[in-house]
């Protein structure tokens, strides 16, 4: 027990100018023992106690520095408790390792816990004197036995009771003891009692200066006996392993820490002719030995022997005693030249395997912007684990694309990848296209039932795309499918597993959808786990001239046209704001490259090109103005596509576009298919 | 069922390559066993030793009549096939592998681990392991480790389940049971090649003594599926404290080289995003965080205070308040006027309460102004700065907040913002309470805001759950 564990931990100071009648009352009412008193520098300069406050009050002293007792000596927080000197102080302070006071020892916390370490202590000698294996027998000075512990009582045949306060010689054979309290010198003896041999301590005790008796210890050492028979079996031992040692067919030797050889075999010393000759460890052997000493761990090495060529495997092994002291190492040396022959044979033999480089995917991608760079960086990293990923961008700025790339540089790049658009499935036909559905399911069905997409994805990436269009009945069960991995076929009763990998995309802003209600927060939490979001063109012009670069080739090819744009052209497309991102961009090169007659493409061809669609971007007073007359129908027809187109620019799917123009979404699929699907 | 549940609850436990060398590896399984509070049977299995101790010791596994639930192996890696050969012809269920020197040991351990796999093909025996620190059952006071310093029997039981790759960062913050953070369980399930992080994961989340979980990872193993669990101890509120490691190219690559760990892919964290998931950046965050669901659960609301009597102090607070979230809505006229009467101060007061430093002469103000706040039912959580050391100011300032901290009415942040030594009695005050106190002011409160951000979903999560049931 130390003293931190004993005292009053507290930082109040008192002051030597402070009221005793109060200091009184404080103390009484927090219950504490005394205090520590302070002078006007801050500095301690006494203390109180109970006590001394009491005898001030009776005496009716008004200030603690009329009563203050000055004797200060510091007491460590880590001091032993047993070893402090109280002396004749009421009160001690005590100070941490820092020196900064930190509280107070009373006597009474001292004597309390003085007391419960004694106890302690007392029960423990208690039971090492109770269980001890040596006998334990003490007199006092008259030779009466004082106590004996159980292992006396067995050897001397008796117990406790019988033997305490009787003479010693009635109780035990031997006397020696009492040569001890006769002389005050102890002394060990060795004797025999039957044919069982002891030997005993034995000690006087003093009380102060006078003798008042004598403990004897002893121990039956007849076991030793058996010891010197077992040490002759480790001889034994010792002179097969030497045997086997000098018939080994490997080199073995044996060194000190210092490398110093202490023993080796007759194969060890016929490779290497230096230990023949001077009884010097071999430099390759050194070496290793030096460096299991340093390390203290096994060390192996192949080398070849310098006197004769041939390779060689050696590794050296430390041994440690028992107190994990390096103590010997053991060196074993193999001669290896048949298993190198056959090495390298096999190296031979073995086919050439070079390192298949996988396809640079990232080629896809045509960007040499910082944001583009970091995102394609980003998406091969997470294509190569296995997780659910959300494709975030507006209308046209390549989600499909960086899918695609995802499923490319994924595990399951072989797998299939199936894309489905959410926006353009009917809400009805949705759940049956997603999971399938059992024969006789609904009208129409086919007979034998059919696989969902779900299935057809199994083991490879199912991309839904404008996941914000699936109706919310369906979120429930997507959410579902995600977190079982089983589907269910419409109509089936039997859930299927299966393993797919889900990208989901969109160009709406699902929070929004889950703040309106349209969309399920927990799908949308459980999709969001690894957000990538795609920046619009106009975010990164820097990107613009390249991909006209790279179209540029792809449309001279299929148009058999070699056109040059220049650099005020090509200045105008970089700085229109295309709404409908890399799609527009594409789809105006290839518009470009139809239309143009020349091979020069100039800023104006750009702009007329440009201008008809900034024509029906532009906002004139009226929504719709006629420009000339036509049959009704085509104007129709006419209008109808404009719509569609305008609606185009901003919602990707059918049902978006649908829900824009306020029709059904099979309205609209019926009339692109009557358009010819050209908008 | 989860693989774990048996390996957790075993009633016969054999161990094998126990040895008398109690200062080794080996010998201190066995130790550390027996000082536990293991209440079912322990075999010691080594062909070396008759008996350990006065315990009676097998040669073989295949000698002990018993069935075993739990075979736990500690020898060196080359004996392990022959004994896991043994375990498939007694039927054992689930071995535990201690030792190392398998796939994190280079090519010729991934050999040998290969062949562990191949021995127990087509048998229905769960490894843990190899090259595990064993797993920490807390809720009964035992579990299986080799550590020098294990002490079970003081073991304090709390609501986190902790799972850490290796062991020595989830033995750092294991630790914090010192301080007073409770945890249920602790997994680290080595190289993986049965139990997987995932499945500690499953089962922490079934677990009902566990609340919140705490994972230290370098790599997930089978990705989807951590994400679908998220998901579910999401739903099923337990919060999910994260610390990913090895985010950086040498670090990955100090990956492979000392954990052998054939996944070099790793999940960008830095994009992940999920309101189950707590991303911290520190071992110190990570411990704030968890310290404030154990001892606090759900807490109480949203509506915090900082009480300073320093006002430099209280802006810092407020600044990093505002940084991570937390709001910090205004005192009532009410309460701005009792504050006025108490401390004798005619100013309009604010939070970011700084009561300024009249509280110097006259320590009742301190105290009386901080009980007039939390009694004013007015916050849900006071951040309490203790700016630097001033002896018996801050003394009398804990006694006050361990005080009121047993009414329970309010949560209390205490942070020790003094950059010298740790020896305050200040601190040792509120220590003595086992309840959340802090050291780096930017840790503490970014781990308050994210505690108020998880119980505030929660709250949003009740209000949809309602939503949908109306529907």
């Amino acid at each position: 027990m130390f003293v931190k564990d004993a005292m009053t931990r507290t930082s109040i100071k008192y002051f030597e100018n402070d009221y005793i009648n109060e200091i009184a009352k404080q103390v009484l009412k927090d219950n504490v023992k005394g205090g520590l008193v302070y002078n006007i520098k801050d500095e301690l300069s006494g203390y109180f106690t109970e006590h001394s406050l009491l005898d001030g009050l009776v005496q009716e002293k008004v200030m603690l520095s009329e009563i203050l007792k000055k004797e200060i000596v510091f007491l460590d927080e880590h001091q032993e408790l047993r070893k402090v000197n109280f002396s004749d102080h009421e009160l001690m302070p005590v100070r941490n390792k820092y020196k900064r006071i930190t509280g107070f020892l009373t006597k009474e916390q001292y004597l309390s816990s003085y007391l419960k370490v004694t106890q302690v202590e007392l029960s423990q000698m208690d039971a090492i004197f109770n269980s001890a294996h040596n006998g334990i027998l003490s007199i006092d000075k008259d030779g009466t036995i004082t106590s004996i512990n159980p292992a006396a009582e067995e050897m001397a045949l008796t117990t406790k009771e019988k033997a305490i306060g009787k003479f010693l010689t009635d109780v035990v054979t031997n006397g020696g003891l009492l040569r001890v309290v006769r002389t005050g010198e102890g002394h060990s003896e060795k004797y025999k009692v039957g044919n069982r041999i002891y030997i005993s301590h034995r000690t006087p005790i003093f009380d102060g200066d006078n003798l008042a008796g004598a403990v004897g210890v002893f121990q039956d050492i007849s076991e030793i006996n058996f010891m010197a028979d077992e040490l002759e079996a480790v001889k034994g031992i010792l002179k097969e392993q030497e045997t086997i040692l000098n018939h080994s067919s490997d080199g073995i030797c044996v060194t000190d820490v210092n490398a110093n050889m202490i023993k080796s075999n007759q194969r060890f010393q016929e490779m290497f002719s230096e230990v023949q000759v001077s009884n010097q460890l071999p430099a390759v052997v050194k070496d290793l030995v030096v460096l299991v000493s340093e390390t203290g761990e096994q060390q192996n090495v192949m080398e070849t022997n310098k006197s004769d060529r041939k390779p060689l495997i050696l590794s050296a092994m430390p041994i440690k005693n028992s107190h994990e002291k390096l103590e010997r190492i053991v060196v074993n040396v193999k001669d290896v030249t048949e298993l190198e022959a056959l090495r390298c044979e096999l190296n031979h033999t073995k086919p050439d395997s070079g390192n298949v480089q996988l396809s640079e995917n990232s080629n896809h991608f045509i960007a040499n912007s910082a944001e583009m760079t970091k995102l394609i960086e980003t998406v091969s990293q997470v294509a190569k684990v296995d997780v659910t990923v959300l494709l975030n961008g507006e209308s046209g700025v390549g989600k499909e694309e960086v899918a695609k790339l995802i499923q490319q540089s994924s595990p399951r790049s072989e797998k299939p990848f199936i894309k489905v658009n959410c926006g353009a499935i009917p809400e009805s036909l949705i759940e049956s296209e997603l999971f399938g559905y059992e024969g006789g399911a609904f009208t129409g069905a086919l007979k034998g039932g059919k696989a969902g997409l779900f299935e057809q994805a199994n083991n490879g990436t199912l991309f839904l795309d404008e996941i914000g269009e699936v109706p919310l009945q369906l979120q429930v069960k997507l959410l579902r499918v995600l977190q079982e991995m089983e589907i269910t076929r419409v109509g089936g009763t039997r859930p299927i597993n299966i393993d797919v990998r889900i990208i989901a995309a969109t160009n709406r802003n699902l929070q929004e959808l889950v703040m309106e209600g349209t969309f399920r927060e927990d799908l949308f939490y459980r999709l969001n786990v690894i957000p990538v979001s795609i920046p619009p063109l106009r975010k990164r012009v820097e990107d613009i001239p390249l991909l006209i670069e790279s179209y540029s080739k792809i449309f001279s090819a299929k148009y058999q046209k070699h056109l040059h744009f220049s650099k005020s052209a090509i200045k105008v497309l970089v700085e229109y704001k295309w709404p409908g991102n890399v799609r527009e961009l594409v789809n105006i090169m290839e518009r470009i490259y139809v239309t143009s007659i020349g091979s020069e493409i100039q800023k104006e061809d750009v702009l007329n090109i440009l201008g008809k669609k900034l024509d029906y971007q532009s906002n004139s007073n009226k929504a719709v103005v006629v420009n000339e007359v036509l049959p009704l129908k085509a104007a129709i027809d006419e209008l109808e596509r404009e719509l569609i187109y305008k609606a185009s620019l901003t919602e990707r799917s059918y049902r978006g576009i649908a829900r824009l123009l306020e029709v059904n979404p099979s309205t609209i699929v019926r009339k692109v298919k009557k358009l010819g699907g050209d908008l | 069922m989860n693989k774990l549940h048996s390996i957790v609850s075993p009633k016969t436990i054999a161990i094998v390559g126990a040895s008398e060398k109690f200062h080794k590896n080996a010998g201190r399984v066995m130790v550390n066993l027996e000082k536990s509070n293991y209440s079912g049977h322990v075999y010691l299995v080594n062909p070396n030793y008759d008996n350990i101790s006065g315990i009676p010791c097998y040669h073989s596994i295949l000698h002990i009549e018993d069935d075993l639930d739990l075979v736990c192996v500690i020898v060196p890696a080359d004996q392990i096939p022959g004994i896991l050969r043994d375990c498939v012809k007694k039927s054992v269920k689930n071995v535990i592998i201690l030792s190392s020197g398998f796939s994190e040991y280079g090519p010729e351990g991934a050999r040998r681990e290969e062949e562990l796999r191949e021995i127990i093909k087509d048998t229905d025996i769960t490894i843990y392991g190899p090259n595990t620190p064993g797993f920490y059952k807390f809720v009964e006071n035992w579990g299986i480790s080799f550590s020098p310093r294990f002490e079970p029997r003081q073991f304090r039981k709390g609501s986190v389940g902790i799972i850490s790759h290796g062991g020595s960062l989830g033995r750092a913050v294991l630790d914090a049971n010192q301080r007073g953070l409770g945890f249920s369980y602790w997994f680290s399930p080595g190289n993986e090649l049965g139990v997987k992080t995932n499945d500690c994961f499953e089962f922490l989340i079934d677990e009902p003594s566990t609340e919140t979980i705490i994972i230290i990872a370098e790599s997930i193993s089978e990705e989807e599926r951590f994400f679908r669990l998220l998901h579910e101890a999401y739903l099923k509120q337990k919060p999910v404290i994260f610390l990913p490691i090895g985010n950086f190219e040498i670090s990955r690559k100090a990956v492979k080289y000392h954990l052998g760990s054939i996944n070099e892919n790793t999940i960008p964290w830095e994009i992940v995003n999920h309101p189950g998931l707590i991303k911290v950046e520190s071992l110190n965050e990570l411990v704030a965080a968890a310290w404030m669901f154990d001892t606090y659960g759900y807490g109480k609301g949203g509506r915090t205070a900082i009480f300073s009597w320093a006002g430099a102090a209280s802006i810092y607070l407020a600044d990093l308040c505002s940084k991570y979230g937390i709001s910090l809505p205004p005192l009532s006229e009410e309460l701005s006027e009792t504050l006025k009467k108490i401390t004798g101060v005619d100013k309009h007061f604010m939070n970011p309460l700084d009561i300024t430093t009249v509280v110097y002469d006259d320590l009742k103000k301190l105290t009386a102004s901080l009980l007039a706040l939390c009694h004013s039912g007015e916050y849900d959580n006071v951040i309490i700065p203790f700016p630097f050391q001033v002896d018996y100011e801050n003394e009398v300032l804990s006694l006050q907040i361990r005080a009121l901290m047993e009414e329970e009415k309010c949560i209390f942040i205490p942070i020790f913002m003094s950059q010298g030594y740790r020896g305050e009695n200040a601190i040792e005050i509120l220590k003595e309470t086992k309840k959340p106190y802090f050291f780096h002011e930017s840790t503490a409160i970014k781990a308050l805001g994210s505690y108020l951000a998880y119980t505030k979903v929660k709250i949003g999560e009740e209000v949809e759950n309602e939503k949908v049931s109306k529907r």
